[in-house]
């Protein structure tokens, strides 16, 4: 305080507080804040498990289109196996004749997430909006 | 510089920059990173994520697990069990002013078993979190 501020520019001559220590504290403070920062850039899709009700009502839906994964990451549908490439086309067929039908994908408890999230893809791509995740 | 110019004091002291602006500036700058930071407590491990075209942004604030490929389920660095994933997420919904607010990511190995996954959102369900809000991470 002694001698520092006298330097000021307004002409009373009042003497300034030195502001440096304060300075410091909120550079720190925002060292701190820029290093702890996270910015999480997640991207991701739903995880649709079964509601009971209405798992059972899609079941009674005669449209509804079902995939099953098994345990060796073949998928089947209507008693075939099928490639995954095709599983798109087999969804847009069903949506010509209902657009609200609904897409299980039956997976095998050991079935590989990746391969069932690749079927999830196909069927989301192909445009069904009701799609439920089911063990079998 | 040029108000400065005939010193007041005289002496021979340098003529000090005006901070003022500078510290504006700071402050502004502490302030958006006070406001932006949420400690999210990632999983730590590396994950192979699957791939998918029909992705989307997921919320930034959000209880992460991981599911590595050898189907252990970890949050925080830690690897937790299936048991542990309801003792995280039941306190941390007790934190939240809306549990109905709370969002799940769910790591997922590609080569992670389907039925843990789909256990851990079961588990989520159980402690509370809505159904919606559960999610898993892709890759684009």
């Amino acid at each position: 305080m002694f001698g520092r501020g006298r330097l000021g520019r307004d002409e009373e001559g009042e003497p300034e507080p030195d502001l440096s220590p304060m300075i410091d504290c909120v550079f720190i403070l925002l060292i701190f804040f820029i290093v702890t920062a996270v910015f999480v850039e997640e991207d991701g899709v739903p995880l649709p498990l079964p509601d009971d009700s209405s798992a059972v009502s899609a079941v009674q839906d005669k449209l509804t289109v079902i995939f099953t994964l098994a345990q060796d990451n073949r998928v089947a549908h209507e008693g075939k196996w099928i490639s995954i490439d095709s599983i798109e086309s087999i969804v847009r067929n069903t949506l010509t004749q209902d657009e609200e039908a609904p897409v299980i994908i039956q997976a095998h408890p050991q079935a590989q997430h990746g391969v069932r999230q690749r079927v999830y893809d196909a069927v989301r791509l192909a445009g069904a909006e009701l799609v439920t995740f089911t063990q079998g | 510089m040029l108000r400065d110019g005939p010193s007041l004091a005289g002496g021979d002291e340098e003529v000090k920059p005006d901070l003022s602006p500078m510290i504006d500036c700071v402050f502004i700058l502490l302030i958006f990173f006070i406001v932006t930071t949420v400690f999210v407590k990632e999983p730590k491990v590396a994950v192979d994520d699957p791939f998918a075209q029909t992705a989307s942004d997921l919320e930034k604030n959000s209880i992460i697990f991981a599911v590595t490929a050898d189907n252990k389920v970890f949050y925080d660095g830690k690897s937790i069990g299936l048991a542990g994933v309801q003792q995280v997420v039941t306190p941390l919904l007790l934190e939240k002013a809306d549990p109905e607010d709370a969002h799940v990511i769910i790591k997922g190995d590609h080569s992670a078993y389907t039925g843990l996954i789909d256990d851990i959102g079961k588990e989520c369900l159980a402690a509370g979190v809505a159904k919606h809000r559960i999610t898993t991470s892709t890759q684009n």
